[in-house]
């Protein structure tokens, strides 16, 4: 091990690379480490992993995550830490380290890699399982590390078999159904420097295991006295740790207050390790055993039926004088100790089994809650299990009966500061459930979520109801029961959770095979659900009013371009393909010809608009659907959900070709002239290619299927091409297109253009409530046939009066466009009772035309279709601006430039 | 004829000593519907020359005359994707004109690219962002799975020992390339 050199609350000290910093700063003397966050005693380090109450810290270096106990800190050189006074702070910084996740299967998963986990693994790997091992110390052994002891031989062999893999500082945070196990793998904050840039700091684990062996040990419990909360006051079994393991001399004279033979363990520990112990205080009124009788012959007193009562500090506030009190005779006496070791007992580790409902059971001979638990899928083992290995033989017995003075400074819960004056309280105001004197205490609400001061609180729980009511009750643990835990066990950073799902990977981003065109043509984007499609095209400098303006003219006067590879299309084959399309459809499509185009609109079974676009009969028993943008799954999945459950007998199969086919509508009066010098082998004159057919052609010997279909009103050619070859046919658009100023335009363009025309754009002019007649697209409703919807049209609120209805609105100000989204009210509108003022609709689509010179908008308004020319007011803020109700169609209601 | 360009650009990360992960462009491949155990599947097989696996979830390989591979992957009970037959249409189109044959088999070589994974660690990179179990013995040689990876839709081909295929969409292509090679950052 080497020397290194960390901070602390900005001072310099030394540590033993990858010791826990809490053994380091004890070794240095730092023995108080924080105050308390409520009452501001002096707090000091208590136990040896993430039970520590008090020695929170953030750290100052690398990640400067906070809220992490000093006990699970590995010091590394350049490690720094300040202490935290029960409260973090997120750093002000992006988190920049690496966090990531894995999955992974195995036969079997051991939680916890002390003797009964490595033994477990034993026995799992001579069946033949691969195994892997988890556990959250940074060594394997588990107690034994603690107590400085090598693994034995046969265990060692265990770690470097083939078919384990051991994971250390690997936390086991939840236990969840199917075996499903999430550990939290600490990978690179021990390295300190020496860690890999590219290393992820934190691996989260997702683990399904067949069999899964629970071994995670126990905590050892504190006792409730006066003054309980010192520096100098540890857990026995951490005391002894830090002193016979990790060097810590900075002890003169300790005391040990035992309620079982643990105690007495450590006091050898203790003594072997060269400090005087001044006794042993053993709540019991006798205790047998080999430990026993060692601490005897090593001539350490030893005093029965007698405990801590109160202790006494140094004007520094840290302990010098242990009160103690025979059990018999209340008579109390003081020693001089500056370490008071406590051994409360054990407590196993009960989360992760209680986070898929196993309930604990109370066993008053190990005075603890256990998991014995085994079935085929699952089992505990170790102390979780009641195997205590030892001869520990505790007594039920959490503290001495203290008076409200006393109780007032009997620290539960050290990080809360909440007392047994707190829970007092609490059961005084008629709280009896463990469960709300935790909400009314916060007893375990803190970091480390009661790993320590929830068996307290049990016992506590006992003790004041023993003595209550009729004098006769008794308590016991099991009566109260335990707290339910629920993930994570440990703390866990967010960053960790995110892992790599953050930035550009949280999310998928859809490209068309056009898209690194659209980018260096400098386009601004717009998300469209997953995809990224161009928003429009500024020319350098150009504003987005300019860039449209200049786009839509374009399209309307001479020749534009855009992408539309991003439309769901659905191949849809069968002898019954043209009969299923009936059903889905409002429209009939079993009577289009071949190599002829129709425009569809879907309902769901409730008769509102779902989803449209234009279908093309490609052959008697074929057809190529194309869906919005944002549809497209959904669509295919309706489809299925038809086929598969509703209509089995109908002989369509449906196959997703939504990436197979890129689509480039070549848009404006010029395109028939421009796609000409690239297509020879068809007449696209509208005579022999007319509105609404489709035909196969070559563009440089690739096959394209052109179909003359308009979403803008102009003369319009939609360029279907395989997917690998759009970018080229894009480029050679583009390069043919110079002399006829080809403008590549985007999804705002697009949207004036159909806007001006009063096509709808389902989601837009729609929200979930709109019947194709509330669409004014009657014309699109078949009455000859059934579909999915149509019954719904006969439902009394579809035909009432009083419908919103998808109108045009033209402001009075022609420069003025109006917010989408604005409400529209009747012109002199009064508010009402309340203050209110009822609206009859809003806008949906709201634009300026360069084509009409004036901002335009569609609407949906109360009964719209029959308000012709009524001039209603949108209020916008204070303003309220005027606005006449119009045809939905503002450009070229003949349909005359689409020819 | 044009060379179609695919969504990756045959892009190529890693070496097969650790992992190699490398665009396999252009694959030809047919979307097969057809209702399992009917004639119409037979009469397919035997245009094709080709056995259709018969479970879901599996694949089948056939070397073909000129050294080629083909590969047959059971999706779902009447769905193949049929890859490496690029004279498959002509050799079904017989069947499509034969009104007794109900099914539908369409070219979706551009809805989809391939990346494939080599190297002992491709195991170890899928797990990072495919949660479905890789091992030997539940997923061996010869099966092929669906879902999504990095929220990707995907169809996973497990090849040969430590080879992969991840057939992806081909708009998600470069987001998956990103999130592979993004995973494979400490195995590389």
């Amino acid at each position: 091990m080497s020397e290194i050199t960390f901070s602390f609350d900005d001072k310099l000290y030394k540590g033993n690379n990858g010791e826990p910093m809490a053994a380091a700063l004890l070794r240095s003397g730092l023995l108080s480490i924080t105050n308390s966050t409520y009452r501001g005693r002096p707090r000091g380090i208590v136990g040896l992993g993430v039970e520590e109450s008090n020695a929170l810290i953030q750290l100052v270096s690398g990640t400067k995550e906070s809220m992490l106990p000093a006990t699970v800190i590995d010091v590394a050189e350049g490690l720094a830490a300040r202490s935290l006074t029960g409260i973090g702070a997120l750093p002000d910084l992006p988190e920049e380290a690496r966090y990531d996740k894995t999955n992974r299967y195995v036969d079997t998963l051991i939680i916890g890699a002390g003797l009964a986990g490595l033994m477990a693994a034993v026995e799992h790997l001579r069946a033949g399982h691969e195994v892997l091992l988890i556990d959250d110390q940074p060594g394997p052994g588990g107690h034994l590390r603690h107590l400085g002891l090598e693994l034995p031989a046969n265990l060692r062999d265990v770690l470097a078999h083939k078919n384990l893999t051991y994971l250390c500082r690997c936390t086991a945070i939840g236990l969840y159904d199917q075996n499903y196990v999430v550990g939290v793998e600490r990978r690179s904050d021990h390295l300190g420097n020496s860690a890999p840039a590219n290393r992820a700091r934190i691996r989260v684990w997702h683990i399904r295991a067949d069999q899964i062996v629970l071994a995670p040990g126990a905590f050892q419990r504190p006792l409730i006295f006066a003054n309980n909360d010192r520096p100098g006051i540890m857990l026995s079994h951490a005391a002894a740790t830090y002193v016979a393991v990790h060097g810590v001399k900075i002890f003169k004279s300790a005391v040990v207050a035992t309620v079982d033979n643990q105690g007495y363990r450590d006091a050898l520990r203790l003594r072997h390790a060269g400090l005087p112990v001044q006794g042993i205080y053993d709540s019991r009124t006798g205790a047998v055993g080999p430990s026993v009788d060692a601490a005897k012959a090593a001539g350490i007193p030893i005093r029965f039926h007698t405990t801590v009562l109160d202790t006494a500090c140094n004007e520094a506030g840290i302990l010098n004088n242990v009160i103690l009190q025979d059990l018999d005779t209340n008579e109390t006496f003081q020693i001089a100790a500056d370490l008071l070791a406590v051994s409360g007992g054990w407590t196993p580790i009960v989360d992760l089994a209680t986070h898929i409902g196993i309930k604990p059971t109370w066993s008053a001979d190990h005075a603890a809650f256990l998991v014995s638990y085994a079935t085929e899928k699952l089992r505990t083992a170790g102390m979780l299990a009641g195997d205590f290995g030892g001869d520990d033989d505790p007594s039920v017995f959490f503290g001495p009966a203290l008076d409200p003075e006393q109780a007032r400074n009997a620290y539960i819960d050290l990080q809360r500061d909440a007392t047994l004056y707190d829970l007092q309280r609490g059961v005084g105001a008629g709280l009896s459930s463990i469960e709300h004197i935790k909400r009314y205490t916060t007893i375990g609400t803190a970091h480390d979520q009661g790993k320590t001061s929830g068996m307290l609180t049990i016992g506590a729980l006992c003790q004041i109801n023993e003595v209550g009511k009729d004098g006769k009750t008794v308590w016991s643990p099991a009566d109260v029961g335990t707290l339910s835990f629920r993930p994570p066990y440990v703390p866990v950073p967010f960053a960790a959770l995110a892992g790599r799902e953050r930035g550009p990977l949280s999310d998928p981003i859809r490209i068309t095979p056009i898209h690194q065109w659209h980018v260096e043509a400098g386009a601004i984007f717009e998300d469209v659900g997953q995809w990224k499609r161009p928003w429009y095209f500024p020319k350098p400098g150009e504003s987005m009013e300019a860039a449209v303006r200049r786009e839509c003219i374009a399209a309307r006067e001479g020749v534009a371009v855009m992408d539309a590879s991003t439309l769901g299309k659905i191949d849809i084959q069968g002898p019954d393909a043209g009969v299923f399309l009936d059903k889905i459809y409002t429209n009939i499509f079993s009577s289009l010809p071949e190599g002829q185009c129709r425009y569809g609109l879907m309902c769901k079974a409730d008769g509102i608009v779902f989803d449209d676009g234009v279908t093309t009969r490609l052959g008697k028993n074929h057809f190529l659907m194309t869906t919005t943008t944002g549809g497209a799954a959904r669509v295919l999945g309706w489809l299925e959900e038809w086929l598969q459950t509703e209509w089995p007998e109908l002989k369509v199969y449906c196959t997703s070709v939504t990436e197979h086919i890129s689509t480039i509508a070549l848009v404006g009066p010029k395109s028939r002239q421009l796609l000409a010098e690239l297509v020879s082998d068809i007449d696209l004159s509208k005579e022999a290619f007319p509105f609404m057919h489709s035909r196969e052609a070559t563009i440089d010997g690739i096959p394209v299927r052109i179909a003359r279909i308009s979403f803008s009103g102009e003369l319009a050619f939609e360029i279907n091409v395989a997917w690998g070859h759009a970018r080229y046919t894009w480029e050679r658009l583009w390069t043919m297109g110079r002399s006829y100023d080809l403008t590549a335009y985007g999804t705002e363009t697009m949207h004036v253009l159909r806007a001006e025309k009063g096509y709808i754009i389902v989601g837009q002019d729609t929200d979930g409530t709109q019947t194709p007649h509330d669409l004014n697209m009657s014309w699109v409703v078949s009455k000859k046939k059934e579909f999915i919807g149509k019954r719904s049209f006969q439902l009394p609120h579809l035909k009432a009066t009083g419908r919103q209805q998808l109108v045009g609105l033209l402001p009075e100000n022609g420069d003025e466009i109006i917010p989408e989204g604005a409400y529209i009210t009747e012109l002199n509108a009064q508010p009402e009772g309340q203050g209110k003022t009822s609206h009859i609709g809003y806008v949906t689509s709201s634009y300026y035309s360069p084509a009409l010179g004036r901002a335009f908008a569609l609407a949906l308004i109360a009964d719209g279709l029959k308000r012709m020319d009524e001039v209603v007011a949108v209020p916008i803020g204070v303003k309220v601006l005027r606005a006449t109700i119009c045809d939905a169609v503002f450009i070229d209601k003949e349909n005359i430039r689409r020819d | 004829m044009i060379a179609k360009e695919s969504p990756l650009k045959g892009m190529n990360e890693g070496t097969a000593a650790t992992v190699a992960i490398r665009e396999l462009p252009g694959l030809h491949t047919i979307d097969l519907r057809v209702a399992p155990g009917t004639a119409t599947q037979a009469a397919i097989a035997k245009a094709l020359g080709i056995d259709l696996p018969g479970k879901p979830g599996h694949m089948r390989s056939e070397s073909l005359p000129d050294g080629s591979e083909t590969y047959t992957l059971c999706l779902a009970p009447e769905w193949w994707l049929i890859t490496g037959l690029p004279e498959a249409e002509q050799q079904l189109e017989p069947l499509q004109l034969n009104n007794d044959y109900h099914f539908s088999a369409v070219n979706v070589t551009g809805q989809r690219t391939t990346i494939e994974l080599e190297g002992p660690n491709a195991r170890e990179v899928l797990a990072h962002i495919w949660e479905q179990d890789l091992r030997e013995k539940k997923f061996p040689v010869a099966n092929v799975s669906q879902g999504l990876m990095a929220k990707a839709p995907v169809i996973v081909c497990h090849m040969a020992p430590f080879r992969y295929r991840v057939m992806v969409r081909s708009s998600f292509a470069l987001h998956l390339w990103k999130a592979l090679v993004d995973a494979a950052e400490e195995w590389v």
